[in-house]
């Protein structure tokens, strides 16, 4: 009887192990490498397929490694890049990735210093800027790939409904409000935003009897910017925290800042709403969370990026424009710059060969990723084929407006609004549950809400 | 059952407990074994290292990115005494008193706020829609049965973006019929966004997916012999004495099942608030459920001993909460098989 | 209290009464269900019409001097509407044309375009099933679904129904600890013991196959093994005593006696099981990462999910889809759920 049994057992463990070694292994002699796709850009069903293509291509032009793909859709991309790494099995390289998105593992990424030394790798081909940009705490934990300026998208037949003069396009030029020349900054967007921002009767927010229960488009949307680009678009980079040990450190968001966000607030629930509110943003009308892309957004503040996913917005017949960032209240340019690269998990046991797949990745492969990723090159020499690539998708983008994104980059946020802040993981998180508390609650203390925001950030960065 | 747990040392396989066996006991214990092994070997196979490892972890100061090989460094009953004093978990009942006076409530108080709506709901209605299923009067049972059962069936990911279009306050089918049937768009509830409300959307969500429950218990219905309910007619019972001598007492290990798995599944309940609420707890703190708090700080927060801390406490929790239900078992659950004392 | 009507009048409207009653429970029930469909219907265009109807409707369209114009029901100074196509739109008055007399020229509107209604039409977009077909390569999908779900579904009935036998038939010492221990097995959240499991199949390798995900089903779990002797336990002894008694072993017991009492629940296990099987998401996503090929269902839907830009259309088409074989799978296994297939005691 128990023979029996524990015969059974072994027959069915046999069984399992047969049917299920269907399952693939490495060729012999290649060293396996394994490049993790998922803590940014990249998990769309169309960059996938690109990205296979730039695997294929890397594993037929050597025979030494065997580059493997490993795509994790984004909700889920941490949870799984955390368990690999706990259990010691992390992947070779990590990307598209940026700042944000690597500082939820922050000490986790090889210094390159001396791969590239060994690899004799000419980092001349770069800006020696941008070089230094991926420079943390002495060790160079990446090496340039994208950069994303931002610029206000925006959508010219929205402005023609609406008779109101289309955002600059080259920095230092005004803005035409009512006749008058005005400086474009964040005064004058909330102002054309507001005329922008209309109910389902045709009345606009600074109109009598404005329903702003029924918004059918917005004025302005920032579109997938988290509450410190908010902010920093609106009053300038900043470093949000002081202090250089535990038990030291402490908030410092500057007074702007608040202000910015008492600003934005106002746009959400204020007398005269121009910005989604969390419930409308999340309606499947509003595209949940892609506003802009539904075509009822008349201006969005985000980066290049964004360019990867308007397919859907451009074949509903939609067209868009790029104009500049707004100016500060103190006449200043507040950019951003985003940027993502590739990184090397410090724990790799192919360190080198990693190293040489990372090269490849932002030289050769680049051509075809960073379209794909809608990603400005990090090498100037090849930003014109981006371009090119890129009017291919939007043939009505005119290259007037491509040409803000050049002129972007002279205004990089430093230090950047996804800066490193200690505790980082946690910080970030209170600041999420800040911005979503403003976005989904009407009627907002805000300012026990923000006093119990910055004590909190206090205990977290000194936990 | 209960009392079995009291003094379980005595079945507990001891030396002296083989010896005085009779050869008829004995032979039943190597039988029962045979058939127990396959999960006991696959136990000490595929779960006994990682529950062992993740209690470890609780005794330790590790964060994943440390890694589970890392030198280990033990920290002693740092994080239980942590945990005590963890407003935000609410294990002290202490706390609750803040709660209660109107603070912002604790993750344990959600939690059995939550359960308290949640549970008698997730056994009455699946119960209740068993026993139309199970009416022999129903045309077209089949149908039916396999269309309630169907929303069980829906990817997570497409009843993420489907509960979204239903329950949006600004633009939601619930919402724009109700405006339809009259109601003023002022007065139209805000669903999740609600404190009042968010219970009770969590509910009806809960409901759709009732679709397994339902089978078991139907299951358990079908299993009641028939000439039990003939006996009944014959003796006169109305439908409601049927239901409580008959129908009742031989589904109740069923019944029973389901309550077991739901307070388990109520105690772990995360997904739901994690992904409608973005898991930040709003409104005010009321969808922070204890296991949410407990994935917030394991994997987004990183910190594996103390997520690994507030997974043990919960397991004592359910621990004693299913012991004290196992307890009650024998005043209501009804075994046929077990009339050999 | 005297029934006027016929025992067999009686049944019948009875019959009525309860069927109309579900009915409109069901109604009720799957209204969700209707917005899944009619979501996969549309164009990502008319998911964000703001006041559109809730079916998939386009506005009418017509030609006008080489562009699309939009038609509208347009209220007139006379009183009566007409549909008119919009040829410049402008928040106070706009720009239309007739286009049933296209040489009358354009002429302007007073008043918000906005405000009038349109003559919708119902027009679905049956193609959004052929592109999520395409995109995630759905074939290889449903068979690698398959795969994992029968693979599992027949460890765990084997397992799972050999293992409650031995809970529920037999009284040994230790049984109810073991039990306890099974059932405390769920009680510790999956995700606090998945990186050492996770870890534990990348030490043997397994990381990257189906092993892991498949192998462990072979060895029983707590909810199928917990239903199973639930069930059991309600079933009367005596059959097992008389069997017993003519010399059967405890298999042949369990195969001719128990499993032909339980068909129902082990209905409900199969279909449970496969459902979970089916939807399972953080298993496969993490022990397939590297593994494409191998995705189930469940884990390419989500990438419809984007970071940037997400497809409702395309990932309730795909849900959709993938749902159908499961819910096959229950109108088929409905045959086990006939009132009095069960054996209670033959000619007792």
């Amino acid at each position: 009887m128990k023979k029996k049994l524990l015969t059974l057992a072994a027959l069915m463990i046999v069984a399992s192990m047969i049917l299920s070694a269907c399952g693939g292994g490495a060729p012999a002699g290649k060293v396996k490498i394994r490049w993790f796709v998922g803590l940014g850009t990249g998990t769309d069903p169309a960059q996938v397929t690109v990205q296979e293509e730039v695997v294929k291509d890397f594993n037929a032009s050597q025979d030494k490694i065997e580059l493997v793909l490993e795509i994790v859709p984004y909700d889920s991309a941490r949870d799984t890049l955390s368990t690999q790494i706990a259990s010691g099995a992390g992947p070779d390289i990590v990307g598209p990735v940026g700042w944000g998105g690597s500082n939820d593992f922050y000490g986790q990424w090889l210094d390159l210093t001396a791969a590239i030394k060994d690899n004799k790798f000419d980092t001349g081909i770069f800006d020696p800027a941008l070089i230094k940009f991926y420079q943390v705490e002495g060790e160079q934990v990446g090496l340039p790939f994208a950069v994303f300026p931002g610029a206000m998208y925006f959508v010219p037949s929205m402005f023609d409904e609406a008779g109101l003069a289309y955002p600059p396009q080259k920095y230092g030029d005004k803005y035409v409000l009512d006749g008058n020349e005005v400086d474009w900054n964040w005064d004058t967007v909330t102002e054309v935003a507001k005329r922008l921002t209309v109910d389902v009767n045709g009345l606009n927010s600074t109109e009598e009897g404005f329903d702003r229960a029924q918004i059918a488009q917005v004025g302005y949307s920032a579109q997938w910017q988290s509450v410190l680009s908010v902010a920093t678009f609106y009053d300038g980079a900043a470093n949000i925290y002081s202090g250089s040990k535990k038990g030291e450190y402490k908030s410092t968001i500057p007074a702007g800042w608040k202000d910015a966000w008492k600003w934005y607030y106002a746009g959400m629930w204020g007398d005269q709403p121009f910005i989604p509110t969390g419930p409308l943003n999340a309606a499947p009308e509003f595209g949940n969370g892609n506003a802009f892309n539904t075509g009822k957004g008349a201006m969005g503040l985000t980066q290049t990026w964004y360019t990867c996913c308007l397919g859907d917005f451009a074949k509903a017949g939609n067209e868009f424009q790029l104009g500049i960032q707004p100016l500060g209240a103190d006449g200043e340019v507040n950019g951003r710059v985003d940027a993502d690269t590739f990184r090397i998990w410090k724990g790799t046991k192919n360190p080198n060969e990693a190293f040489t797949v990372l090269a490849y990745l932002i030289t050769t492969g680049g051509d075809k990723l960073l379209p794909a990723y809608g990603a400005m090159p990090a090498i100037v020499s090849k930003t014109q084929a981006f371009f090119d690539k890129k009017s291919a998708d939007y043939p009505f983008v005119t290259q007037e407006s491509w040409d803000v994104f050049n002129q972007g980059l002279a205004y990089p946020d430093t230090p950047s609004s996804e800066q490193y802040q200690p505790n980082s993981i946690e910080a970030t998180a209170r600041f999420a549950t800040f911005f979503d508390l403003m976005n989904n609650t009407e009627g907002l203390d805000f300012e026990a809400e923000y006093a119990k925001f910055v004590d909190d950030l206090n205990t977290i960065y000194n936990k | 059952m209960f009392e079995e747990l009291q003094n379980f040392r005595k079945y507990l396989p001891s030396r002296k407990s083989f010896r005085n066996m009779s050869p008829n006991a004995r032979r039943e214990f190597r039988q029962g074994m045979a058939f127990l092994s396959p999960w006991i070997i696959g136990f000490f196979a595929f779960t006994f290292l990682p529950i062992i490892a993740s209690l470890i972890f609780s005794f330790m100061n590790l964060s994943i990115t440390d890694g589970i090989f890392s030198t280990p460094k033990f920290v002693g009953l740092d994080n239980y005494i942590y945990l005590l004093k963890d407003r935000q978990a609410g294990v002290d009942p202490r706390t609750w008193i803040t709660w209660l006076s109107g603070g912002t409530p604790t993750s344990m108080g959600v939690t059995i706020t939550f359960g308290l709506i949640a549970l008698p709901i997730g056994i009455l209605v699946p119960l209740g829609l068993a026993t139309l299923m199970n009416n022999p009067n129903l045309k077209g049972g089949m149908i039916f049965r396999s269309l309630f059962y169907m929303p069980f069936i829906v990817p997570f990911v497409a009843a993420v973006f489907l509960w979204g279009g239903m329950l949006n306050s600004e633009t939601g089918w619930i919402n724009r019929a109700l405006i339809a049937m009259g109601m003023a768009r002022e007065a139209t509830p805000d669903w999740a966004n609600s404190t009042f409300w968010v219970y009770p959307t969590y509910t009806i969500m809960g409901i759709w997916g009732i679709g397994n429950a339902m089978l078991i218990m139907l299951a358990g219905l079908q299993g009641v012999p028939t000439e039990l309910y003939d006996a009944a007619k014959v003796d006169g019972a109305n439908g409601w004495e049927t239901f409580w001598k008959i129908t009742f007492p031989m589904i109740s290990p069923v019944i029973f099942f389901n309550l077991t798995l739901s307070i388990v599944g109520l105690f772990q309940y995360f997904l739901v608030p994690l992904v409608v609420n973005n898991g930040t707890g709003r409104p005010g703190g009321a969808t922070m459920f204890y296991s949410l708090y407990l994935f917030k700080n394991f994997f987004t927060y990183q910190d594996m001993s103390y997520g690994a801390t507030l997974a043990w406490f919960l397991f004592l929790i359910i621990l004693l909460v299913t012991f004290l239900l196992f307890g009650t078992a024998k005043y209501w659950v009804y075994y046929a098989g077990e009339n050999r004392s | 209290m005297r029934n006027i009507l016929s025992p067999l009048a009686q049944k019948r409207v009875s019959a009525v009464t309860i069927t109309v009653f579900t009915l409109a429970l069901l109604i009720i029930f799957l209204s969700p269900f209707a917005f899944m469909v009619f979501t996969s219907l549309k164009t990502q265009d008319q998911i964000s019409i703001v006041g559109a109807p809730i079916y998939p409707a386009a506005p009418p369209k017509i030609e006008y001097k080489g562009q699309q114009l939009e038609v509208f029901i347009v209220p007139l100074p006379d009183g009566t509407t007409k549909n008119l196509a919009m040829v410049k739109k402008g928040q106070k008055e706009s720009t239309f044309v007739d286009p049933e007399n296209l040489d009358a020229g354009e002429f302007l509107w007073t008043g918000s375009w906005r405000s009038l209604d349109r003559p919708w039409e119902f027009s679905p977009t049956y193609s959004n099933y052929q592109e999520a077909w395409n995109a995630i390569d759905f074939p290889r999908l449903l068979w690698n679904t398959l795969y994992y779900a029968i693979m599992t579904e027949i460890g765990v009935l084997i397992s799972c129904t050999l293992v409650a036998y031995g809970f529920a038939r037999f009284r040994f010492p230790g049984r109810d600890f073991f039990f306890v221990v099974l059932i405390a097995t769920i009680f510790l959240p999956a995700f606090v013991t998945v990186i050492p499991t996770y870890s534990f199949f990348v030490k043997i390798g397994w990381v990257g196959t189906w092993l892991p995900l498949i192998v462990p089903s072979f060895f029983a779990n707590a909810y199928d093994v917990f239903l199973l002797r639930q069930y059991f336990m309600t079933l009367p002894r005596e059959l097992d005593e008389a069997a017993m008694i003519d010399g059967a072993s405890p298999l042949r017991v369990l195969w001719s006696v128990i499993i032909p009492q339980s068909y129902p629940v082990l209905m409900a296990v199969t279909v449970f099981h496969i459902v979970y099987a089916w939807n399972d998401y953080f298993g496969p996503l993490i022990y397939l990462s590297t593994a494409k090929e191998n995705w189930p269902i469940s884990v390419a839907l989500s990438t419809f999910n984007g970071i940037y830009g997400q497809r409702p259309q395309l990932i309730q088409a795909g849900a959709l889809m993938a749902m159908i074989l499961p819910l096959l799978l229950f109108v088929v296994a409905q045959r086990f759920f006939v009132q009095g297939i069960v054996v209670t005691g033959v000619d007792k």
